[in-house]
């Protein structure tokens, strides 16, 4: 006999975590070791406990599920199961990756075979890694169909703690590969793994520019533009970070900001 | 003989024609204004004068004596031969004002030199009939002649720019004048009777050239087409009795027959001009309206105003239309159309109201705003005759009844649309609303809890289950537009009843709505969205939850504009602006509940929403309690 499968839920809503819970609690190879009310709180219990897998609530305030899944780093990310009440957008991107997710009320038959699913899983390495890759891509392919309301905060780790940064305190984000650096006004850092262009798309456009490939800035928080030969700029923030403007941006920084 | 006959017949003919104009100057003049308002006014006034005393007085030189009545008085003589040659100074006058207000200093020094041509063959005049009692002096002629053709001359070149033909009118005037002076400079009283013609009565023309210029349409009117008929039936009656009679009463009359016949030929004739005569009119008529003046056939004109007026689609339009029309078709220089205050009731009775150059078309449509036409400034001395009148109150009539037409349909397209609208609004609510209730993700939620609650706390479930069950029920029953604050409050007690089940210690409910304004009646499901929204945004996007009271009060509550406020707030999450006009724009709850408010309330509901970021969200909405208790349409 295999061990017990190690699971934990997150879901904000105690009535729904519990019902899951005693669902879960009916199979005699499910060990549940911990329950979340919050994704901030799924994210510390992941790390802590390192579960086999995760029932994630799509809806939770603040950090969602899919959120806690941006959050985790990559080999501490356990199997993950959705859970949502009814969400199209996000069972579509589930569908096309293949991804498990539990519909409310959710029904023991259909937890009976996710479990049994992620047996298989955990027995082969392989599939796992394929798992987590899937996840995320999940997680990307529903950012993009999903009709957002701009974007208030942005959920950042920091060793053991997720702090929500509020957009508007952003001063730069500087994309460097898959990671995006966040400077705010105040002048603390903060690491995120995203899209520079996602998240573009996911704040307020009008309040930001872009500087170059990898570069945007807070229209708030720019301090003095200063002009370079050859028709560029420099662009200090608030915060004195600096940015030299690239050939093309230096166009649209010009229509955008230094005309009447 | 026939000299004499030509002075008599001309002078007579010169007379009346200088006493029509002058007639026609004083009642042309405008009544408001004083006796020398308009300096042309009194030049045309002078030419009158001065050519009806020329006339007169040349008529008791020449024409009296002939007829051997009386002889002419030396010093009268002088007086009219004075008249006489002021007149060229006066046409002078009339030209160089015709350009402007005689600003340049050559205009000045002509119009001078010409007066004081005139003065001092005045002068002349009377100093010839004092001493030498003689009718007049030809050394005044001679000077007039010589100095009127140098004026005519610096006249050709000064005013050669300038465009339009009244110019040379005036310049051949002016030559026949000088032709005339010649004549008279050295009459003898054996000229042969063309010259006569041609030297005694050069003031004709001129008389005629100023009546055609200023006065061509009352012209017509009075003078020309009834001369034009009569000229036609004598022409005719000659003809006949030249070519036809004559010969025939020529041979009867040779073969010596008798009386009879003769008689019955004369009545023949008088029955037939009798007959003649009103077709001979009805032609002169039509010959001078629209061959001499141009005068526009009013037919077309109605055909044409209909045809212009058909295509149009708003009542300015077609008053732009009809400016365009009347104002040609009248001579009009300035067509301005108004709107009107109808209780002035004197507009109203008549449709056109006429001023010596002036007149007011009132538009008579049945609804509010009415419209008057101003038609002012009435080219070549134009007055509305009948026909004028009778034409533009058809037209009037015409374009009254196609803005009242346009008006209906525009009425009852607003009211399609409005209705389809209300009903198109109705029926998205009903369907929003259902799929806010029942929608699948409260749905499922819903069941989530009952399903725990069934482990949990039976008692609970099934009482939760009732909720569910009512809200359904009450959600599916096809609801009326209206219903009562109590009936609504009873959806969203249920609502919130499952919702707090579901969050549990997170959502507490406060509804503050007293008994009596529960019976008041408002727009059904307009209230739920919002409360939903409160759950929904506020309470599940919050960790720790909060409160949504929902209260209402009546505000000016004694008065006509007595409002019933209607407030939902929640402790939630609360949003930003850009969160709320995101949410709004994709059209959804607050969309529709604002929508709703325009509909409902024309513009007096009003919802007002004040969200700040993890404080809460509160919406108030004032609904009239006129519009509430009277809804603007009802939809089946």
């Amino acid at each position: 006999m295999t061990a017990k499968l190690r699971v934990i839920i997150a879901d904000d809503e105690r009535p729904a975590r519990s019902f899951l819970a005693s669902t879960l609690r009916a199979f005699k190879d499910v060990s549940l070791v911990g329950e979340a009310p919050n994704g901030t709180e799924a994210v510390k219990l992941i790390e802590r406990e390192h579960p086999d897998m995760a029932f994630l609530d799509l809806q939770m305030p603040e950090l969602d599920g899919l959120g806690v899944v941006r959050l985790l780093k990559k080999n501490r990310m356990p199997l993950i199961a959705f859970v949502t009440a009814y969400d199209q957008y996000a069972v579509r991107a589930f569908e096309l990756n293949a991804v498990d997710y539990l519909l409310k009320p959710v029904d023991s038959a259909r937890v009976r075979a996710t479990l049994d699913r992620a047996q298989e899983r955990l027995e082969q390495k392989e599939l796992r890694t394929e798992n987590t890759e899937r996840v995320r891509s999940a997680v990307e392919q529903y950012d993009k169909i999903v009709p957002h309301v701009p974007l208030e905060r942005i959920p950042v780790r920091r060793r053991d703690e997720i702090l929500l940064v509020p957009v508007r305190d952003i001063a730069s984000v500087v994309a460097d590969g898959e990671l995006l650096h966040i400077r705010t006004g105040q002048g603390d850092r903060h690491t995120i793994s995203y899209r520079l262009r996602d998240l573009e798309a996911r704040i307020a456009s009008s309040r930001y520019i872009r500087l170059g490939r990898g570069t945007i800035v807070n229209l708030d928080m720019i301090k003095r533009i200063i002009p370079l030969p050859g028709g560029t700029y420099t662009v200090v923030l608030t915060n004195n970070q600096e940015f030299k403007v690239s050939r093309i941006q230096s166009r649209i920084v010009r229509d955008q900001l230094l005309r009447l | 003989m026939v000299a004499s006959l030509i002075n008599v017949l001309g002078f007579t003919t010169g007379a009346i024609l200088y006493a029509m104009l002058l007639w026609m100057v004083v009642r042309s003049h405008p009544p408001d204004q004083g006796w020398v308002a308009s300096s042309s006014d009194r030049l045309s006034l002078l030419t009158g004068v001065l050519g009806l005393f020329w006339n007169i007085g040349a008529f008791s030189a020449y024409g009296l004596p002939t007829l051997g009545l009386v002889e002419p008085s030396p010093l009268l003589m002088s007086f009219a031969f004075s008249a006489l040659g002021f007149l060229p100074a006066v046409v002078v006058h009339s030209v160089l004002r015709s350009r402007g207000e005689l600003k340049r200093a050559v205009d000045r020094s002509i119009l001078y030199f010409a007066y004081a041509l005139s003065f001092s063959s005045s002068l002349l005049h009377v100093v010839a009939a004092l001493r030498w009692h003689l009718l007049f002096s030809p050394t005044a002629f001679l000077i007039l002649m010589a100095g009127f053709a140098a004026v005519m001359i610096a006249l050709l070149i000064d005013t050669r720019k300038t465009p339009g033909s009244s110019r040379a009118l005036w310049v051949v005037a002016l030559a026949v004048f000088a032709v005339s002076a010649l004549h008279l400079s050295k009459h003898t009283g054996t000229d042969p009777w063309w010259l006569e013609l041609l030297g005694h009565h050069a003031s004709l023309p001129l008389a005629l050239a100023f009546l055609h210029q200023d006065y061509r349409f009352a012209l017509a009117d009075i003078f020309l087409k009834r001369a034009l008929a009569l000229i036609l039936l004598v022409c005719l009656v000659f003809g006949i009795y030249a070519f036809g009679v004559a010969p025939v009463v020529t041979t009867w009359t040779v073969q010596g027959g008798a009386d009879e016949p003769m008689i019955l030929m004369l009545l023949a004739m008088w029955v037939g001009t009798a007959l003649v005569y009103p077709l001979i009119r009805s032609f002169t008529a039509w010959f001078v309206d629209t061959v001499v003046l141009e005068r526009p056939d009013y037919d077309m004109l109605l055909a044409q105003a209909s045809q212009a007026i058909a295509g149009q689609d708003t009542a300015e339009s077609i008053l732009e239309d009809l400016k365009g029309l009347i104002g040609p078709a009248l001579c009009a220089r300035s067509v301005q159309w108004r709107t009107v205050d109808t209780r002035n009731a004197e507009l109203v009775q008549k449709v056109v109201t006429t001023t010596a150059h002036s007149a007011t078309l009132f538009i008579p449509t049945v609804d509010m705003p009415q419209y008057a036409v101003s038609i002012a400034e009435l080219e070549g001395g134009r007055r509305l005759l009948s026909d004028d009148i009778a034409a533009i109150e058809k037209l009037a009539h015409l374009v009254a009844r196609r803005i009242d037409a346009i008006r209906t349909a525009h009425e009852r397209f607003e009211r399609d649309i409005r209705e389809r609208e209300i009903s198109q609004l109705a029926s998205e609510a009903e369907l929003r609303a259902l799929r806010a209730q029942i929608h699948p993700h409260f749905l499922f939620n819903a069941l989530t809890t009952i399903g725990y609650l069934i482990q949990a706390a039976p008692d609970k479930a099934l009482s939760t289950l009732m909720r569910l069950s009512g809200l359904l029920r009450s959600v599916l029953r096809s609801s009326p537009e209206f219903s009562t604050l109590g009936e609504e409050l009873a959806i969203i007690t249920a609502y919130l009843d499952i919702e707090s089940a579901r969050f549990e210690d997170r959502l507490s409910v406060n509804i503050d709505v007293s008994e009596d304004l529960r019976q008041l009646r408002i727009p059904s499901l307009l209230l739920q969205p919002i409360v939903e929204n409160a759950v929904k945004h506020g309470i599940s996007e919050s960790r720790t939850g909060g409160q949504v009271r929902i209260s209402a009060n009546l505000t000016d509550a004694d008065s006509e504009g007595a409002s019933l406020r209607l407030v939902v707030e929640d402790t939630g999450a609360g949003g930003s602006r850009a969160q709320f006009a995101s949410g709004r724009s994709r059209g959804v709850g607050l969309n529709n509940v604002e929508k709703r408010l325009n509909c409902y309330g024309k513009g007096t509901a009003q919802m007002q929403i004040i969200s700040k970021p993890g404080i809460g969200t509160h919406i108030e909405l004032v609904l009239p309690l006129k519009t509430i208790a009277d809804p603007v349409v009802g939809v089946k």
